[in-house]
């Protein structure tokens, strides 16, 4: 407990020395709970049409915290890529692979507060406790998808930083579903944030949405997995 | 402490190996040098050793276990120095220490005094990204020695140094070597394998020519002469054997009468040895 504490603490100090990281980590969702707590609302007020998506915006919203918080530890990891430092963990009693977990594991920690927070924010009134820790698991999912999928495929933080724009539009997509009515909808569940959007809408309608959370917990599992097999063959191979 | 047989490493997507059927054994308290040109199959055996690489074929003992036999346990007792830097940027050099000293399950030197060590004490507080390559390496080193590991492993550990600092890691080498510590050291630098290790290994194209003690094939390789520069109106120079240079009259002589500018055994350097056995230069 003392090691993972030691490491948080480090971990905390190079994000402080760096301006783009705790923008990113703090600002950004900062921002966005502020959005969902006084602007939704009040623009809910303006345009009542507005009403009907609320919770979908904020869903998206709520994936836009837990991305930016994927985009922080990614960009640390491709600087420790960079600076060689996952070489010399190798060589370290802790592995690498240990490494990788609990970095994973903080930031996946973090993105749950971070979304059960956004979770609480007007409009989501309807979601109990158990449903609403439930989405923000589900939706923190996509903080180590995130991580993983920039470090993989970005060669250093500029590509990361492009790579996050495309990769936060592709999550995003799934948000389409709400529009179609045909099977077309099914094929958007390839993204694994498609099951989120979905279980979070059924337990809104007070639905226990067992086969989208099935199927949800099934889609992240299977991106981390390929992702992480990714990730790893392409810094160690 | 290390035992080699039949070592042998091809990489994926590579025809031939890089490293071809290799033995060698480095007893305990040995400084064991492994020395070549770039792509010798050098840092690819270091690998191997520090278990970087997995799928070799051969046998390779480390302090007596079978290299697959060992868990994490095995970097308690190893050190790695590193050809390049890997330290975290943003941390600084204390930092840093404390970062990756925590990670071991034995006591660990305090990271002051490893910074004390390679001078670097003033500089605890600076970040490690805004360090210079030397400097870098030294950090490097000490991070290798904070657990006081039975065996290390230094890849051109004096890379990028300037004389003084390269002189403060070398001592460092010895004294590590006096405490009992055994030293596989890879490096292309004849001067510090030829300072440094009890024996070396030259390695080229993946295969080991020729292993020896530096002292022992300097004899061997070299000329028994003793050349000798003296003035005499113009710098003059002549050669003695060595064999009864005792009572060689004409060497005496020029002791005796002329102003003796040098006089040096005309023994191999190892750079010479290298080119003699291999064919290549060290590059």
């Amino acid at each position: 407990m003392q090691k993972l504490l030691r490491l948080a603490w480090l971990d905390f100090n190079m994000i402080l020395r760096e301006q783009m990281l705790w923008f990113m980590l703090f600002v950004v969702p900062g921002l966005q709970f502020s959005l969902a707590l006084l602007l939704l609302p009040w623009l809910e007020r303006q345009f009542p049409v507005m009403a009907d998506y609320h919770p979908l915006i904020l869903m998206l919203m709520t994936l836009q915290v837990v991305t930016s918080i994927g985009f922080v530890l990614a960009s640390m990891l491709l600087d420790e890529r960079d600076e060689q430092v996952l070489t010399a963990l190798r060589a370290m009693p802790v592995g690498v692979n240990a490494f990788l977990f609990y970095r994973l594991s903080i930031g996946t920690f973090m993105a749950v507060l971070f979304s059960y927070a956004m979770l609480t924010a007007p409009g989501m009134e309807g979601l109990g406790p158990a449903a609403r820790f439930t989405a923000a698991l589900l939706f923190a999912s996509a903080a180590p998808i995130t991580t993983l999928a920039l470090a993989a495929f970005s060669g250093n933080k500029v590509e990361g930083l492009a790579v996050y724009k495309g990769l936060s539009l592709i999550l995003m997509i799934p948000a389409g579903s709400f529009f179609l009515s045909s099977w077309v909808n099914y094929v958007l569940g390839i993204v694994p944030v498609y099951w989120t959007l979905h279980y979070v809408d059924e337990a809104l309608a007070g639905n226990m949405a067992i086969m989208e959370l099935i199927l949800a917990l099934a889609a992240h599992g299977l991106a981390l997995w390929g992702l992480f097999v990714l990730f790893k063959r392409r810094v160690f191979s | 402490m290390i035992s080699v047989t039949n070592l042998s490493y091809t990489y994926p997507q590579s025809s031939g190996p890089a490293v071809d059927d290799i033995s060698f054994e480095v007893p305990k308290g040995e400084v064991f040098g492994f020395l070549g040109p770039s792509g010798a199959g050098k840092s690819t055996t270091q690998k191997i050793l520090i278990r970087l690489l997995q799928g070799f074929r051969g046998d390779v003992r480390v302090m007596g276990k079978p290299l697959e036999a060992w868990g994490k346990s095995f970097y308690n007792h190893i050190g790695v120095g590193f050809e390049l830097p890997n330290h975290f940027g943003k941390l600084t050099a204390l930092e840093n220490l404390r970062f990756f000293g925590s990670f071991y399950d034995r006591p660990v030197r305090g990271p002051l005094e490893l910074l004390r060590l390679v001078g670097l004490e003033e500089d605890a507080g600076k970040r490690a990204g805004d360090f210079s390559k030397g400097m870098k390496m030294r950090l490097n080193f000490v991070r290798a020695i904070m657990h006081s590991p039975e065996l290390l492993f230094f890849d051109e550990p004096t890379s990028g140094l300037d004389p003084v600092n390269a002189r403060r890691i070398k001592d460092l080498i010895i004294e590590q070597r006096d405490a009992g510590r055994t030293i596989f050291l890879t490096t292309h630098v004849m001067h510090d394998a030829e300072e440094l290790c009890d024996r070396i290994a030259f390695i080229v194209n993946g295969k080991i020519a020729l292993i020896d003690a530096p002292k022992a094939l300097k004899l061997k390789y070299g000329r028994r002469l003793v050349r000798v520069e003296y003035l005499n109106g113009t710098v003059r120079e002549e050669e003695f054997p060595l064999d009864g240079i005792g009572n060689n009259e004409g060497f005496l002589r020029i002791l005796r009468e002329e102003e003796v500018q040098t006089i040096h055994t005309e023994e191999a350097s190892l750079d010479d040895i290298f080119i003699k056995v291999t064919g290549m230069r060290l590059l």
